[in-house]
């Protein structure tokens, strides 16, 4: 539904400035993803190295939007979906802002990796990469859109992740077993796996937060709504 | 009628000549709360407080539909004497209108007038000063003209002086529009304290106001009451979208 326009349009700017730069900070996080798998299975280090460096940029967009938020919330008292859509905001961007420091760890996994033989073919991984890409994305939308069916397609992806990283796992155990020297990078792709595991995380986060600024209701948990 | 109940009204229509100015109001207001009562200008909020201790009689060619039920009585009945429910139901304005009398006389004058047997004057002058939080202030200039206190400490006073004739409801027209922002936080922490001891309907155009002293909110628009909620409800995630636009501040 098409929300009417504040009688500020100040106020209405600033809202929108706020929506702005969540935008861009996802495209951000999104891009350093994609760039830190690529190191990865490109085995390109300068692009690795490239990843680390731009995370001080997610980080400076990460403070100047919870700023804008915090500032609304002390000089114009927001309520309902104003309020709701603060709150949303300075969770996403948290979530996001960690989402750039899960690209990084990737990225530098990605440097040690690139400097040993190549353990298999990364299939699964790009995959992930993909879908992970994409939940953040459709995250987003669906806060902009206030869209409650992208919200939940995020979160049904989330358990798509979480099982192939099971699969993962469970592959590069077998590889552990028959080969001592392969631990050490069964053990950094792991990582790299359990970080993307955690990226779905903080997409289903944002959605979930999406769902609590639509509807005014909680489903972060499972022990949300139910009265203590 | 539910014990927690004190005024219930039922199909309430009220007009000013042909105007309509509140269409079919229904609502109860629970004891020892405190219900705001918000809306843009001439949405009926400040008719239907007036409506509450029938100060709306005093102005001609005006009519009411329906009831008001003050503790199951029919306030508008016809046997009803609106002076002895406006002692039960007392109101505080919008700006402060101390009587140019003595700080004493101005809390002494109502009950005196409405001939209640008052045993000890000075001790209810003395306790209705100290429920309205202005007795340190005053103690000891109680023979002095009212109109020198400041505009926070006389809006103090008229909640004393409508406490000196023993009410059920207090009633409060934007009671602190007028004051600035120490005299109001005085006057709503006030109201806090009040409620314990009194039910308190407030008409406030300050939605923050509604928001920080209120137990329960009725968004009012062109006469119709659009939505009645728990105050928490109304201003994090209220029902209705009218409500949702007014209070964030979208165009009407």
């Amino acid at each position: 539904m098409e929300e009417k326009r504040h009688t500020s349009s100040h106020y209405e700017k600033e809202l929108q400035q706020i929506k702005d730069g969540l935008i861009y900070l996802g495209a951000l996080t999104e891009k350093a993803i994609q760039d830190a798998m690529q190191a990865l299975s490109g085995r390109d280090s300068e692009l690795a190295k490239k990843v680390i460096g731009a995370d001080d940029e997610i980080d400076r967009l990460d403070t100047d939007i919870e700023e804008r938020c915090i500032k609304i919330l002390a000089l114009r008292q927001p309520t309902a979906i104003d309020l709701r859509f603060i709150t949303t905001a300075i969770k996403i961007t948290g979530h996001l802002e960690r989402i750039g420091d899960m690209a990084v760890n990737i990225a530098e996994k990605a440097l040690q990796l690139n400097e040993e033989p190549q353990l298999k073919p990364y299939i699964d991984l790009p995959r992930m990469s993909d879908l992970v890409g994409q939940m953040i994305k459709e995250s987003l939308d669906s806060f902009i859109r206030a869209d409650l069916n992208l919200a939940e397609n995020v979160r049904r992806t989330e358990q798509v992740i979480d099982d192939l990283n099971e699969q993962i796992f469970r592959e590069l155990l077998t590889f552990m077993m028959e080969d001592s020297k392969a631990i050490h990078r069964a053990l950094l792709i792991m990582q790299v796996s359990k970080n993307m595991e955690r990226i779905a995380d903080h997409a289903k986060g944002i959605a979930d937060m999406v769902t609590y600024m639509v509807t005014g209701e909680c489903v972060r948990h499972q022990t949300c709504g139910i009265e203590a | 009628m539910d014990s927690n109940i004190i005024i219930d009204l039922k199909n309430v229509n009220f007009y000013y000549g042909q105007t309509r100015a509140l269409s079919n109001i229904s609502m109860t207001f629970r004891k020892n709360k405190v219900t705001a009562l918000i809306g843009p200008s001439g949405c009926g909020k400040s008719t239907l407080l007036r409506l509450l201790n029938r100060m709306n009689d005093l102005i001609d060619g005006t009519r009411v539909e329906g009831e008001i039920l003050y503790e199951d009585q029919n306030i508008y009945a016809p046997d009803v004497d609106p002076v002895e429910i406006r002692r039960k139901i007392g109101m505080v304005f919008q700006k402060p209108n101390p009587f140019p009398k003595t700080i004493y006389n101005n809390i002494s004058y109502g009950p005196k007038l409405t001939g209640v047997p008052v045993d000890d004057m000075n001790a209810l002058v003395e306790q209705s000063l100290k429920q309205a939080v202005l007795w340190d202030e005053v103690k000891d200039i109680l023979n002095q003209s009212a109109m020198n206190l400041s505009g926070g400490q006389q809006q103090r006073l008229c909640i004393a002086r409508a406490l000196a004739m023993k009410p059920d409801i207090l009633l409060m027209d934007e009671p602190t529009s007028a004051l600035d922002p120490i005299s109001t936080a005085k006057i709503e922490e006030l109201i806090e304290e009040l409620k314990k001891d009194y039910t308190i309907i407030i008409v406030t155009h300050n939605m923050q106001q509604a928001a920080r002293i209120s137990d329960e909110t009725a968004f009012f628009y062109l006469g119709n009451l659009v939505e009645y909620n728990k105050t928490e409800k109304i201003f994090t995630k209220p029902d209705v979208k009218q409500t949702e636009d007014y209070i964030t501040g979208r165009f009407g």
